[in-house]
């Protein structure tokens, strides 16, 4: 084990547990927090790996933004205590697809990758900016054309067009 | 030297962890952060990938930037469609019982 | 034919160097009105008369910056090119986008500014009551600023920006009184028809930046004369289209009249130094490439010479006398385009810059006297118009001075710029192409006793003797609806009226004659290189013709109450001149209807067809919602998981069967 492995070893474990945190703590807010720690211990484990640029925009768009957005719609939609869990039995069913999935997805990468060390050779900031300006600058124009209509689509839906009302008159049925 | 292994595992417990957070939770917001897990993970094993193959035209780092980039559009969207959700309904339980229909 | 030459003339003495000045002196005359612009706009909010010192001290300042110019390049100071803000970096296209003066700009600038800057004291009595003076002052600078600009331009892309700024500005002067209809619309129609030509004129400019890569004129001229052809013709004619619409030639020519909405200054602005003008200076600046291609020079000739006898046949028959110096103004600017095309190959566009200046002049001084007239008589209806001269003496001498230069009679100014213009038409008759020169010759030839007529009828109205009241009347005596309005008893305050002009107005108004009056050595003076073709039998037969045309006219004139001549063409004609021969009408059925017609088509076909398309996709994606909703299980969450396992069970074959 080398001195990577071990710094991997051990940042992955803390985003590991955290993620599996995140997805069975009981409290809401506990649960979001649980993410925030899974995604920046992940942003850690990019760090290891010598991508520092995807690490930085990892901090930057998800614990900086995504997270702070899922809190606030945490906030926005807290509704007495209902339940955030499926029943028991529900629960087993899932955790047994999520166990089968994470063992076929193991045992197939890890079998694709090896246990063989080898070195790290990424390419560095200079070469990343070079190739989305270069070889990737369509996709990246039209990522940019994606998060506008996100952003519209967005305001459109939050806004609540007619179609909601529609859902809502639907639902005022019930007792 | 890093053994590419350990951050493919890291992304399996990831991924699985995703897939029961989407299946298991009632609350459409903590189904979201499962889909969160399941894209960081997809991420992960992208730039593993990049760091450890020869890899001319950076793709491993270039696709994990644009998933992110995708993510975090697709969960502004998400979470608009939870807020309206909600407005309507008053709650955003995924299992509610509903009376008719 | 017998050619005169003029006796070379002694060498000015040497002047004392001027001061030295940072900057060029075009820098200067450009930036200094469109800055006054912008300083009335800021400081004359509050106070017309802040906005009057700024926007007077701008003209005053931009009236010396252009004198030291002409000064500047009478002895040789060179660099005459000088820049503006910098080139810009566009690529393959060189844009420099710097000023150049020529002595015929440099002259043609000091006109402008004179002009403007009597029209700008002239503005601040004639609206002293008027609560927008400041907006108008301040367009008023803005337009000769760019008027200035498009004079010096040695950049088409700087021509442009001055041809646009003064379209936008003459929408903003005509439209002036916006509380009444016929200005708006008049304000309208300018800025339409003149756009619409625009169209021609950016892309001819467009194709001849296209030539030679750079948008400067000394290199388009260059590249272009290296290289004459279809291009070159095909651009020029864009460019002659866009002129004709500036300039008000046939078929845009009914937007000029119109324009007499404005206040009188802005009008005398318009017609006299600036807009109208502006398509001769364009093309003088290209001018040999309007040389050097036949077909455009023949249309240009073609379109100026039919306007410039039809304008003056229009100018004739007007009720109103504003109107006839509108369509006087068309007539004369025709002259200019015309006189463009007819000067022999070879030789500059000195003939017709001189008669620009002389019209601006002499037409500067009919508008603003005529206005002065107005304020006094009440309007410039002939029926109010009528012995204006006779009851206020203080018009007579420039409303004469003005009507006998534009009729060309010797030695005032427009007698020498249209003398020279009829040689120069007649030495290219016997150039190599005589095409167009014959057509302009005869044009002119016939325009100008057209000229003298309708100057004689305005003169023989407006000194009409004052009708002394019929001794049988002076009782009681009908209202009589249809009367003219007669000023009896006028003595004091004739003079009080006449009094209440502001003596700056006066002044300007007294400078204008002078220099009209003296105008006629300008073509001796340096700026001017003047080819002399003078022609001693053509000259006397034009002066005899005109003079039959007046005496014809003052014929005519007898037994009509009002002395005017027009009133014994038929009634039928006199209205269709008044309406400009049905040309607005022709304007609507033609291009305005249309057009509409176009538009709505196009509207109807996004709304209801484009449109329709997304709306079916929105009401489909409806549709199947409500399929969906129907057919899918209540709750997601268990599916989900069925759906998950299963896809788990099929990666799990995948992998092991591998």
């Amino acid at each position: 084990m080398s001195g990577l492995d071990l710094l991997f070893l051990a940042v992955g474990l803390l985003t590991a547990a955290s993620a599996v945190l995140a997805v069975t703590s009981r409290v809401v807010l506990h649960a979001a927090l649980w993410l925030v720690v899974a995604l920046g211990g992940l942003a850690g484990c990019y760090l290891v790996l010598g991508a520092e640029l995807v690490a930085l925009v990892q901090l930057l768009i998800y614990v900086g933004g995504v997270v702070v957005l899922v809190l606030f719609a945490l906030m926005l939609t807290r509704h007495g205590n209902a339940p955030v869990q499926a029943s028991a039995g529900h629960r087993v069913l899932a955790g047994v697809v999520a166990a089968g999935l994470t063992v076929l997805l193991g045992v197939t990468l890890t079998a694709v990758v090896g246990w063989t060390r080898v070195p790290v050779t990424g390419p560095d900031s200079t070469d990343i900016g070079t190739a989305i300006f270069g070889t990737w600058v369509w996709p990246f124009e039209l990522l940019s054309l994606l998060l506008l209509l996100a952003l519209v689509a967005a305001v459109a839906v939050a806004r609540g067009a007619g179609s909601v009302e529609d859902v809502g008159a639907a639902t005022e049925e019930e007792p | 030297m890093i053994t590419p292994a350990l951050p493919m595992l890291l992304a399996a417990v990831l991924a699985g962890a995703g897939v029961y957070g989407v299946l298991a939770r009632r609350h459409a917001v903590l189904m979201l952060v499962g889909v969160e897990l399941i894209l960081a993970a997809a991420g992960l094993v992208l730039v593993t990938t990049g760091q450890v193959t020869p890899d001319p035209l950076a793709s491993g780092a270039v696709l994990t930037l644009f998933v992110i980039t995708i993510a975090a559009a697709e969960i502004v969207v998400a979470l608009a469609v939870v807020m309206a959700l909600y407005r309507a309904r008053g709650h955003v339980d995924l299992q509610h019982e509903r009376s008719e229909s | 034919m017998t050619s005169l030459q003029w006796p070379d003339l002694p060498d000015l003495p040497a002047l004392p160097p001027l001061p030295d000045f940072p900057g060029a002196a075009a820098q200067y005359v450009v930036a200094i009105p469109l800055l006054a612009a912008l300083l009335a706009f800021l400081l004359g909010r509050t106070s017309s008369r802040t906005a009057a010192w700024t926007v007077v001290t701008g003209a005053v300042l931009t009236l010396g910056a252009a004198t030291w110019q002409l000064y500047t390049i009478s002895v040789g100071v060179v660099p005459r090119v000088s820049e503006t803000v910098g080139p810009l970096a566009l690529g393959e296209l060189t844009v420099p986008l710097t000023l150049s003066a020529s002595p015929l700009t440099a002259i043609t600038a000091v006109a402008v500014a004179l002009v403007a800057l009597v029209v700008q004291v002239y503005a601040r009595w004639y609206l002293w009551y008027d609560p927008r003076y400041r907006q108008f002052a301040a367009t008023v600078s803005l337009f000769s600023g760019a008027m200035l600009l498009v004079v010096l331009s040695g950049d088409v892309v700087l021509t442009l920006v001055g041809w646009e700024v003064m379209g936008w500005c003459s929408y903003l002067l005509v439209g002036h009184i916006s509380a009444k209809a016929s200005a708006r619309r008049a304000a309208a129609k300018a800025l339409l028809v003149t756009r619409f030509a625009d169209l021609g004129f950016v892309l001819g400019l467009v194709a001849l930046t296209a030539g030679p890569g750079s948008t400067a004129i000394a290199d388009i001229v260059d590249h272009w004369r290296a290289e004459p052809g279809t291009a070159l013709t095909v651009a020029m004619l864009l460019v002659i289209m866009g002129v004709a619409g500036k300039s008000a030639l046939v078929p845009f020519q009914d937007w000029l009249p119109d324009a007499m909405e404005g206040p009188t200054p802005a009008s005398a602005l318009i017609h006299a130094a600036t807009m109208v003008a502006a398509g001769t200076v364009v093309l003088a600046q290209l001018f040999p490439l309007l040389q050097a291609s036949d077909p455009a020079r023949t249309t240009l000739a073609v379109l100026a010479s039919a306007t410039t006898l039809l304008a003056a046949l229009l100018a004739f028959a007007q009720p109103d006398l504003k109107r006839l110096l509108a369509w006087s103004t068309v007539s004369q600017v025709a002259l200019m385009l015309a006189a463009l095309t007819a000067i022999p190959v070879g030789e500059g566009p000195d003939t017709a810059v001189l008669h620009l200046v002389s019209h601006a002049l002499f037409k500067a001084l009919l508008f603003l006297a005529l206005g002065w007239l107005a304020v006094l008589a009440g309007g410039t209806l002939v029926s109010y118009a009528v012995s204006g001269v006779r009851r206020y003496g203080s018009v007579r001498r420039p409303l004469g001075i003005g009507l006998l230069a534009l009729a060309g009679v010797p030695p005032l100014v427009g007698f020498v710029s249209k003398e020279l213009i009829l040689g120069s038409a007649e030495a290219g008759v016997q150039a190599a192409t005589p095409g167009p020169a014959l057509i302009v010759l005869a044009a002119v030839g016939a325009g100008a006793p057209l000229t003298a007529a309708y100057c004689m009828r305005a003169w023989l109205i407006l000194s009409r003797p004052v009708l002394v009241r019929g001794n049988g009347r002076t009782g009681e005596q009908l209202d009589d609806f249809f009367a003219e309005p007669e000023v009896m008893v006028e003595a004091v305050g004739v003079e009080e009226a006449e009094a209440a002009i502001s003596s700056p107005a006066r002044a300007g108004i007294t400078t204008l004659s002078l220099l009209t009056v003296v105008g006629g050595v300008l073509p001796l003076t340096p700026f001017f290189d003047v080819e002399l073709h003078l022609n001693v039998p053509l000259l006397v037969a034009s002066l005899l013709l005109m003079a039959a045309a007046a005496l014809f006219v003052l014929a005519a004139s007898r037994g009509v109450r009002t002395r005017d001549a027009a009133a014994r063409l038929p009634a039928v004609l006199n209205l269709a001149a008044e309406r400009g021969l049905g040309a607005d009408t022709a304007y609507l059925t033609l291009v305005a209807r249309p057009t509409m017609a176009l538009a709505r088509g196009v509207t109807w076909l996004d709304r209801e067809v484009l449109d329709g398309y997304v709306r079916a996709a929105g009401r489909a994606a409806r549709l199947l919602g409500r399929g969906g909703e129907r057919w899918s299980p209540v709750q997601p969450a268990p599916s989900l998981v069925l759906v998950l396992a299963g896809v788990l069970v099929l990666a799990v074959i995948g992998v092991v069967l591998r």
